[in-house]
């Protein structure tokens, strides 16, 4: 039955290749738009390293940072004083990489035959308490440490990992803007939120003396802490750093304007990738449907020599699942350029998922289609059939 | 082989009511060449259809080799049909897009048979209808005469006990309507099919064993 439906299909080659056209390009939009949607659902269900409930952010007047000299002291003094409130508990300085901040300042060196990359986050050494990030490996940097002669830094496992796989990297000095001794590693830091991609990261110590860029400081606040109490921060700071130019941002909500940035479109997308299945199948459907009225003598033959209503049925489903079959073939065959070729840097598991899935749903929708006409199909009397000619 | 009593066929709809066939008594002995006369309209296909199980009667029993089918629609029905019956159509009812070897295996696809088989005996029934050269030949490259001959090709292929044909000659110029009537007289004396077939041309069902004729669903003679 199999070879008897290809020849009829081969037959009529002409109209099954538009059909054929039509399930192939939306089986290519689905796996595009289920990769893209896998890829970032698998992003978000990783690990951020860092909390972000109960966390502020002050941003002072950028202005300050002319005055190198008197910041030296105020950022020690106003981190203390904030600190000493009573609903607040660590904070930390940072230059850069704070969650959600969008700077960034990458470096790349080459030493040793080793080419490190990595974006630089410059924090002070209270960071760990005030993000809740947690060391894997080694320490963070002290005051004591900025004293030596290497500066210190920590870095993520994906820097390890990608800079000196399966080697103890601990305690080891490199050449990275300078000579830099590796004190620490932590598991994750994406501070881009959770539908960014783990990068090679590391912390570098701050120095007010150094700022280039006016610091912010993160402040990890005791839970259903009220807003009021950004009035109290205010005070504080017009107090001690004689201005009322700063902004309170609270990394929640940061998180949840930066993570719309990436559902919105993917969920516009996904609702146009629904949009065009609902046509494909009402496309199908048509087709089908005019198919079938057009074979109705057709029909009624094989019924007259002794096909059952279920033969029929069966008939017209197998031929348009052989088409989406086909065309599921040849859209998979270019699917699977895109690992073999590096077309672009995704995971095979999430591109095999991908085609999976889509395959998974052009056949449900085929299927879906073809049910129905194909039980009207099935219930054509032969003996009417056979006499419309 | 097939008795036929009391049968009776109305079509209904919600306004009118249609008689076909009025109280219809008829045996077909095996091995006999019926043909059915009558005007258009009088009956004579849903009569043909009814012996085919292609149609349900109103009332009335058919019974075909001491059988009653109760249910048109069930797979032995199916089954049956495609084991004991032949069909041969006035529009010849060949799958354009099937070449005349497929067209004549399509029986035998549903009844399960391997395909050596199928080709075998597919190119046996058309050496008997004299077209085994055609065999790769599509529908559309053939003459009436020639699709109607594919047609009986297909009818016999399954050497079933009774072929009904309606108008087989029905499309065709008298040449041809010869041709194809000498096949049918042939596989009736040779093989001993049983052979029902309605027909217009007098000329045509005095060559067959039995008329009977029918006039507004009723048998006349």
């Amino acid at each position: 039955m199999i070879q008897h439906i290809m020849k009829l299909i081969w037959r009529k080659k002409g109209a099954n290749s538009l059909i054929l056209l039509e399930i192939l390009l939306s089986f290519v939009v689905l796996f595009g738009v289920l990769s893209f949607a896998l890829y970032n659902l698998e992003r978000v269900q990783q690990p951020i390293g860092f909390e972000v409930e109960d966390k502020w952010i002050l941003h002072l007047d950028r202005t300050l940072v002319k005055d190198s000299a008197r910041l030296v002291t105020l950022l020690p003094e106003l981190k203390q004083a904030i600190t000493d409130l009573p609903n607040f508990n660590q904070a930390s300085w940072a230059e850069l990489g704070l969650p959600y901040s969008g700077g960034t300042w990458n470096a790349k060196e080459s030493t040793d035959g080793v080419s490190v990359s990595a974006r630089v986050a410059i924090v002070d050494e209270d960071f760990p308490l005030a993000s809740k990030l947690k060391l894997t490996e080694g320490r963070w940097f002290n005051e004591d440490d900025l004293l030596q002669k290497e500066i210190p830094m920590v870095v993520n496992k994906h820097f390890l990992d990608l800079h000196y796989p399966g080697v103890n990297m601990i305690d080891s000095i490199i050449e990275f803007q300078g000579d830099r001794k590796i004190i620490g590693s932590v598991l994750d830091y994406r501070y881009g939120g959770a539908y960014e991609e783990e990068l090679s990261t590391v912390f570098a110590p701050f120095r007010a003396e150094n700022c280039r860029f006016m610091p912010s400081l993160l402040i990890d606040v005791k839970p259903n802490t009220p807003m009021q109490y950004e009035e109290e921060l205010g005070e504080v700071i017009k107090s001690i750093a004689k201005t009322d130019t700063y902004v309170i941002e609270h990394v929640n909500q940061s998180k949840e304007f930066e993570e719309k940035k990436t559902w919105f479109p993917l969920l516009i997308l996904l609702s146009i990738c629904g949009f065009l299945c609902i046509n494909v199948a009402l496309g199908l459907l048509g087709v089908l449907w005019y198919n079938i009225n057009k074979r109705r003598s057709e029909i009624g033959l094989r019924r007259a020599i002794g096909a059952h209503t279920s033969d029929i049925a069966k008939q017209f489903v197998l031929e348009i699942l052989f088409l989406a079959a086909v065309a599921v073939g040849i859209g998979t065959l270019f699917a699977v350029q895109i690992p073999l070729l590096q077309i672009i840097d995704i995971e095979r598991t999430i591109l095999i998922k991908s085609i999976v899935l889509a395959a998974l749903i052009i056949f449900g929708i085929v299927t879906l289609c073809a049910l129905y006409p194909s039980n009207q199909a099935a219930r054509i009397q032969p003996a009417l059939a056979l006499h419309e000619d | 082989m097939i008795s036929i009593q009391n049968l009776s066929k109305v079509y209904r709809t919600k306004t009118i009511e249609t008689t076909a066939l009025n109280n219809i008594n008829l045996n077909v002995p095996k091995g006999e060449f019926l043909s059915i006369m009558g005007p258009s309209g009088c009956g004579k296909s849903t009569l043909l259809n009814i012996m085919g199980l292609l149609d349900e009667p109103t009332s009335g029993k058919v019974e075909i080799d001491g059988q009653s089918m109760p249910n048109y629609n069930s797979k032995s029905v199916a089954r049956f049909r495609n084991k004991q019956l032949g069909f041969i159509f006035q529009s010849f009812h060949l799958i354009p897009d099937l070449n005349i070897l497929d067209n004549v295996e399509l029986p035998l696809l549903y009844a399960k048979v391997n395909r050596k088989e199928r080709k075998r005996l597919s190119e046996e029934a058309l050496e008997s209808v004299g077209l085994r050269n055609r065999m790769q030949h599509f529908p559309g490259q053939l003459s009436g005469g020639q699709k109607q001959r594919v047609a009986i090709a297909r009818a016999i292929v399954g050497k079933p006990q009774i072929v009904l044909a309606d108008e087989p000659t029905g499309n065709l110029d008298s040449s041809m309507g010869n041709e194809v009537m000498d096949i049918l007289l042939r596989l009736n004396q040779v093989l001993e099919t049983t052979i029902v077939m309605v027909t217009h041309d007098a000329n045509m069902a005095k060559k067959t064993d039995r008329l009977i004729r029918l006039y507004d669903g009723t048998q006349i003679q």
